[in-house]
């Protein structure tokens, strides 16, 4: 085999040009790639670690936002348990206010019902302390006692005073008039007589009288005079203290 | 020295020494009308009561030089000219207490039914002064009446004194007595008056209460028509005296004076015939006195008085609907405010036929319920605007869409305030369809379709164990199931 430097040239030339074409369209590329992964790996290397680093940022927040809520939680515990406390406090005062009024209204009207009671018990006792008393003094009643009480008129219609003498001897002067003696046992002539002489004095003139007996005096006298009543009999000494009659004392 | 009679009965005994005494007697000069004139009694004192020999009874009304006029309380046929009077020394009284509940009594406590006698515990005098202005509390509490333009627009508080005003054949008995029927579960008692009332009347109104199961916490004290001046004049009196009791007693009581127009009239009367001058339209000058005395006993009590009230409702009738007279004008300017009734509204069918524009409550709607309070609201005000908007629909004018709907609403609440006679109606009612009216939810509603709408309103509140304690939502949601239940039934 012959060496042939044409040959040996041309396939120098040829492998030369073989490595270029290498150099140029595959290896050369096959660089870049390579260097732009890198690029790319240490990018997203790159944001990776912002990104952890807002992730770690995000989480402190959070994690301070938690405490903080916790914290606000707290209070607003705190502030509502204080404003249940208030309410809780203002109810129970407005409803101890309600029983204390209650309880004092109740009071107030206990006391009322038992003065009530004590003085429809007072009023009883004094009307059955005088339908007592009068059932006894009708037993009681006698013309011994008659004639006492009749002794105690005379006496105090002598010693009336000068202004129930003006009061009867005004009371007289009307014309027609008419004068009634009541007493509960009759009364003899006598004392008849002594009564009208008494009452024509005081008058200045004679007056007629009209004598009548009524045993429901139980004992003593009602004299009509015009317009006013001498009592001096029993049963209107019970009416005097039971309070049903109106009076002045004639001896005073 | 202590004030008990027991006391005062030592005291008497301490003192006391048989002896002559002297009392004076009194002589009928004349009897005629009611009235006796009676020569004699020289201690008497004003409204003393006088026994008469027959066995009449008389109370002390005009004190002159010479002689004492009486008015009669009771008169015998016996009674003639020269009968003997006899001073008592003491006031008129009325028995009072729970036996009265269910009777019918007059002025001075004899029973006019026939359930015989009363046992009376407690008397207590027709006059008397009224509560101090320190034993007395705010009112503060609602009492129903059953009404629904009363409850919501002009209410009335435990203690107040409202007027019923209008004239003859309006409405305004069967208003109190809707108001009385109302009470029959609520522990309020009743007293009713009637005042110169027609005997026909007076059943009716027994009846009435008999048939509703309203007698058993009432009592009526009845002066008829035909009954002597003297009763007639008193009778608010014992009424208020009966009411008076059981307040202080710490019951809630109401009182219907029906009417004091009748009353101011046989004051007059009784005025006239003791020859007292009279005065503005014959009326005596005391007729102020007398009325603002009887109507200022009305009131609530303070706990410490033992926190009974006693509401009134005084009636007063007017003529022509003239309310500017001597006596509305008085009682107008004594009470808390006023229900005016209009004959026009009544001729138009409107009942009860109330002038929401005339009437008033001063002091109510502090003792309205917050939330019948809140849902009423501006209602009044929007029921007068829709009133003087209307009228404008009478030439015919064309209105704007917004007016319209205002016209509509108000027509459709004039339609919901129509209420029959005696059907008082619960405050739960009244909350459910303010709430309604309120949500609009009649609004699409034909004019006639309302009371149909109502009743079905009233018959589920039956069913409902909701109060008016609950909020307004809790109202709107119930409320609204019922309508479309109703709307798809």
């Amino acid at each position: 085999m012959t060496f042939d430097w044409t040959t040996f040239i041309l396939e120098i030339i040829n492998f030369l040009a073989l490595v270029w074409i290498l150099k140029h369209f595959l290896y050369q590329p096959i660089l870049d790639i390579i260097a732009r992964r890198r690029a790319g790996i240490e990018k997203t290397l790159t944001d990776a670690q912002q990104i952890k680093a807002e992730a770690d940022e995000l989480k402190q927040q959070h994690e301070k936002f938690l405490a903080e809520w916790e914290q606000e939680k707290e209070r607003a515990q705190a502030r509502l348990m204080a404003e249940l406390a208030a309410m809780r406090e203002n109810k129970l005062a407005e409803l101890n206010d309600k029983i204390n009024e209650e309880a004092e209204r109740r009071k107030v009207l206990d006391e009322r019902a038992k003065r009530e009671f004590e003085r429809r018990m007072e009023e009883q006792g004094i009307a059955q302390g005088i339908a007592f008393t009068t059932k006894l003094l009708f037993r009681l009643a006698s013309p011994e006692l008659e004639a006492a009480l009749y002794a105690l008129l005379l006496e105090d219609l002598h010693g009336l005073s000068k202004e129930n003498k003006r009061v009867i001897t005004e009371a007289t002067v009307v014309p027609e008039l008419q004068i009634k003696i009541q007493s509960a046992f009759p009364l003899d002539e006598n004392k008849q007589n002594e009564l009208t002489r008494y009452l024509s004095d005081v008058a200045g003139r004679m007056l007629p009288i009209e004598f009548q007996v009524n045993s429901d005096l139980i004992a003593g006298f009602q004299i009509v005079i015009g317009s006013w009543i001498l009592h001096a009999n029993l049963r209107d000494e019970l009416k005097f203290f039971s309070g049903s009659l109106q009076h002045a004392t004639a001896g005073s | 020295m202590s004030n008990s009679l027991f006391d005062r009965q030592a005291d008497w005994l301490a003192r006391y020494q048989y002896g002559l005494r002297l009392s004076e007697q009194g002589n009928v000069v004349s009897i005629g009308d009611g009235i006796a004139w009676i020569s004699g009694l020289p201690s008497a004192r004003m409204e003393d009561v006088v026994h008469l020999e027959d066995g009449s009874r008389a109370l002390v009304f005009h004190l002159a030089r010479d002689r004492v006029g009486a008015i009669l309380l009771r008169q015998t046929s016996q009674l003639t000219a020269g009968t003997a009077v006899f001073l008592t020394g003491k006031r008129l009284s009325i028995g009072v207490g729970r036996a009265l509940l269910g009777r019918v009594i007059d002025p001075l406590g004899i029973p006019l039914d026939d359930a015989g006698p009363i046992q009376f515990d407690i008397y207590r005098l027709l006059d008397v002064r009224s509560p101090p202005i320190i034993a007395r509390d705010f009112v503060a509490q609602p009492l129903y009446t059953g009404n629904k333009i009363i409850d919501t627009m002009i209410p009335v508080g435990k203690g107040q004194r409202q007027l019923i005003i209008g004239d003859n054949g309006t409405g305004k008995s069967s208003l109190a007595i809707d108001a009385v029927i109302n009470q029959r579960d609520k522990n309020v008692y009743c007293v009713y008056v009637l005042i110169g009332q027609k005997r026909s009347t007076v059943v009716n109104t027994i009846e009435i209460l008999r048939r509703n199961q309203a007698l058993s916490n009432t009592v009526l004290v009845v002066a008829e028509a035909n009954a002597m001046p003297g009763l007639k004049y008193l009778a608010p009196f014992a009424g208020c005296a009966v009411a008076e009791a059981w307040m202080a007693e710490g019951y809630d009581t109401l009182v219907v004076y029906d009417d004091l127009s009748t009353h101011a009239r046989s004051y007059r009367e009784l005025s006239l015939l003791l020859r007292r001058p009279p005065g503005r339209e014959a009326y005596p000058g005391d007729i102020f006195f007398l009325h603002s005395r009887l109507l200022e006993r009305s009131t609530r009590l303070s706990s410490k008085q033992g926190g009974g009230s006693m509401t009134a409702l005084p009636i007063i009738e007017t003529e022509q609907g003239e309310i500017a007279s001597y006596i509305p004008t008085n009682l107008i300017s004594i009470t808390d405010g006023q229900i005016y009734l209009d004959q026009q509204l009544f001729a138009r069918g409107f009942l009860p036929a109330i002038d929401v524009t005339r009437s008033v409550s001063r002091i109510g709607g502090n003792a309205q319920h917050p939330n019948i309070k809140k849902e009423a609201g501006r209602m009044k005000l929007d029921y007068l605007q829709f009133l003087e908007l209307e009228v404008f629909t009478r030439f015919g004018s064309r209105l704007e869409p917004t007016m319209e709907a205002r016209i509509r609403r108000g027509q459709i609440l004039r339609e919901i305030l129509k209420q029959e006679l005696l059907t008082p109606l619960t405050i739960e009612f009244q909350m459910a369809w303010l709430v309604a009216y309120n949500e609009g939810m009649f609004d699409h509603l034909e004019l006639d379709q309302i009371k149909p709408c109502l009743q079905y309103l009233q018959e589920q509140i039956a069913r409902t164990r909701l109060s008016i304690e609950e909020g307004h939502e809790q109202w709107r949601i119930l409320v609204r199931t019922w309508l479309n239940e109703m709307g798809r039934a």
